[in-house]
């Protein structure tokens, strides 16, 4: 195996973050130390590769092995001619003053220790599942792991696969962002090993956890914001479906970050946070068919809010934002027209919902639904203190943006379980689960902001 | 009175983010699935709780296909019907796992352009390739998995004459 080729690769998913992270954040205002950087990096940075592999393929008649330099070479351009190196700056002057210096205090530390412990055994789980098994889980080698070894072997080569609905079951017209960054590893390594295709998911879970608490730092103190994180991170679901090696975890991160940028820029109007929301949608709609969807319902939410602050700059850098937003996806929409769409074709199915047997569908619906949020060996206490949480209303900027995006994502997953041509049963074991872990995260912003009305907003240490 | 107040909600978060963290470690030891199929897999050295994927992989090993392959199954349908657990869902996952593992090789279980979702639709058609279709599908082996009536899977492996082959 290429070591050298796979800690290249590595390095050039992290360089390239970086670079797309320094026009996404504010010079002036750069907060976050060390983790932050290396989170939100590796983040933009698996988005930005998936992406530009994508398009490398469809445009360049390059070996794959091009691809890797290329985005180093990218990166290293983007970092030149953008604020990469004051970023740099500010990261060297912030380095571990934000993350790695919580206040001590003899009566905090059994709640730090207590979170540590979930901490530890959920990374434990984690590392074990992704390095110590074969891609167990249906959907990482029906779906993920085989459109992975596809692009690996045959590129964008559409009779090789994308024509075959022999292999309808890993639905051949998915997005094909994750494919092309777990390709990236094989290529780099030089070897189709099952467990490489998993090992991205490590340090992105590590990402995820980051990201979360520098989310909950907006509003609560390190104690209450660590413990928060760890009380999502350390649920079932979250740890399972994260190590699995599919998709969805990528998609709850991009919609955690998209929300936290598009906190950022209402509350500033900051065009740098415009473009780390764009950068982000970009990538939801390269991630999943839903994925497009939550990036359009996250473009017209941001909207929606903007107009109502009355800012009319902001409406016009949005409709500049979705317009290039759109163009670096209409490639893949055109490539991916003739594919053929027989899996779950939603939108060929909307007629669906007029039909009265699938109106009948919604007390079951809305049982399973409550039967999973509710269950504590699954979520444990996270979905009851939400619940509590979205029952107080309150004219804060985090609780309604956070409610309306919970709550039109709660009506397409519903309206997609009234439409499906499957059953609910199937549709509750297979995929119910995984839709609250998108879900959760506009939850987790929900009950964010319900916790710090609870301790006044203290976000002080 | 007032931080006396600010003191307590703070002490009652505090004491509620506990009590949840402890659930999700409580939840993570004792009842999450995964955690105790990992013990088993690592620890105990027993991948019975994954042998269909596991089991799949030793026998691909094990036979080394080399090209296309067609696979047949024997005795999955059920009169319950698809559904987790069931025979037809063993068959549809060795299918997922076949087809993973052989490509670039294919594998066919039915007539080319039959539409797979469910990964048992093969099941229903019942095909029983010819000659000519096999040598039109450049088709090198064949794999079928038969299950009895108390649910053991046995499994019969062909690599067709290379005359057969052009």
């Amino acid at each position: 195996m290429n070591y050298i080729g796979l800690t290249i690769y590595i390095f050039s998913i992290f360089l390239l973050g970086f670079a797309i992270l320094s026009f996404c954040e504010e010079r002036n205002n750069f907060k976050g130390g060390f983790w932050k950087i290396i989170a939100f990096s590796f983040v933009m940075g698996v988005g930005a590769t998936g992406v530009l592999f994508f398009f490398q393929a469809l445009f360049l008649e390059l070996s794959k092995q091009f691809w890797i330099y290329i985005n180093l070479i990218l990166a290293l351009l983007l970092i030149f001619s953008g604020k990469g190196f004051l970023i740099l700056k500010e990261f060297w002057k912030n380095t571990f003053k934000n993350f790695c210096r919580p206040v001590l205090k003899k009566t905090n530390i059994f709640s730090y220790l207590v979170a540590i412990f979930a901490l530890l055994i959920s990374f434990t789980i984690v590392f074990t599942n992704l390095f110590f098994t074969p891609l167990w889980d249906i959907d990482s080698f029906a779906l993920w792991g085989f459109k992975s070894k596809v692009i690996y072997l045959s590129g964008l080569n559409k009779d090789s696969y994308f024509y075959l609905v022999e292999y309808g079951f890993s639905h051949l017209d998915y997005p094909l962002l994750v494919p092309f960054v777990n390709a990236g590893i094989y290529i780099s390594a030089g070897n189709l090993s099952q467990s490489l295709g998993k090992i991205l998911y490590f340090p992105l879970l590590i990402s995820f956890f980051v990201i979360l608490y520098c989310s909950a730092r907006r509003k609560l103190n390190s104690l209450f914001a660590f413990m928060l994180s760890v009380m999502l991170f350390s649920t079932a679901p979250i740890i399972q479906w994260g190590s699995a090696g599919t998709a969805d975890i990528y998609i709850a991160i991009f919609l955690l970050l998209s929300i936290y940028y598009s906190l950022n820029f209402i509350e500033s109007f900051s065009i740098p946070y415009l473009i780390g929301f764009s950068f982000v949608n970009l990538f939801l709609a390269f991630t999943k068919n839903e994925g497009l969807a939550i990036a359009l319902i996250n473009f017209i939410v941001l909207f929606i809010f903007t107009s109502i602050m009355g800012k009319n700059v902001g409406l016009f850098h949005i409709i500049i934002a979705g317009i290039a937003v759109f163009l670096f996806i209409l490639p893949w929409l055109i490539w991916s027209m003739d594919i053929p769409k027989i899996h779950e074709n939603y939108p060929s199915q909307i007629k669906n919902i007029f039909l009265l047997d699938r109106w009948k569908r919604i007390p079951e619906i809305v049982s399973v639904f409550f039967a999973h949020i509710s269950n504590l060996s699954r979520w444990g206490l996270f979905w009851l203190v939400c619940l509590i949480g979205m029952v107080f209303p309150r004219k804060n900027l985090d609780y309604l943006l956070s409610i309306v995006l919970f709550f039109i994502l709660f009506l397409l997953y519903f309206i997609v379980f009234m439409i499906s041509p499957w059953s609910i049963e199937y549709l509750n074991a297979a995929v119910l689960e995984r839709l609250l872990i998108h879900l959760s995260i506009p939850a987790f912003f929900i009950t964010l902001d319900f916790l710090s009305i609870i301790v006044k907003m203290d976000v002080s240490d | 009175m007032l931080r006396q107040n600010f003191k307590i909600r703070k002490y009652a978060l505090r004491v509620f983010l506990i009590v949840s963290l402890c659930i999700n470690i409580l939840v993570l030891i004792f009842r999450f699935p995964i955690a105790k199929m990992l013990k088993e897999i690592i620890i105990d050295k027993n991948d019975q709780s994954i042998f269909f994927i596991t089991g799949i992989d030793r026998l691909i090993q094990q036979i080394r296909p080399s090209g296309n392959l067609f696979l047949k199954f024997e005795g999955f349908k059920s009169p319950e019907g698809q559904g987790w657990g069931s025979p037809e869902d063993a068959a549809s996952i060795m299918y997922f796992r076949v087809a993973y593992l052989l490509y670039p090789h294919k594998v066919f279980t039915a007539p080319e352009g039959s539409k797979i979702v469910r990964g048992t639709e093969f099941l229903d058609l019942n095909f029983s390739p010819s000659d000519d279709w096999l040598r039109e599908m450049k088709i090198t082996n064949i794999l079928t998995f038969f299950r009895d009536e108390k649910g053991q899977i046995r499994w019969d492996y062909k690599n067709l004459a290379p005359d057969m082959v052009k």
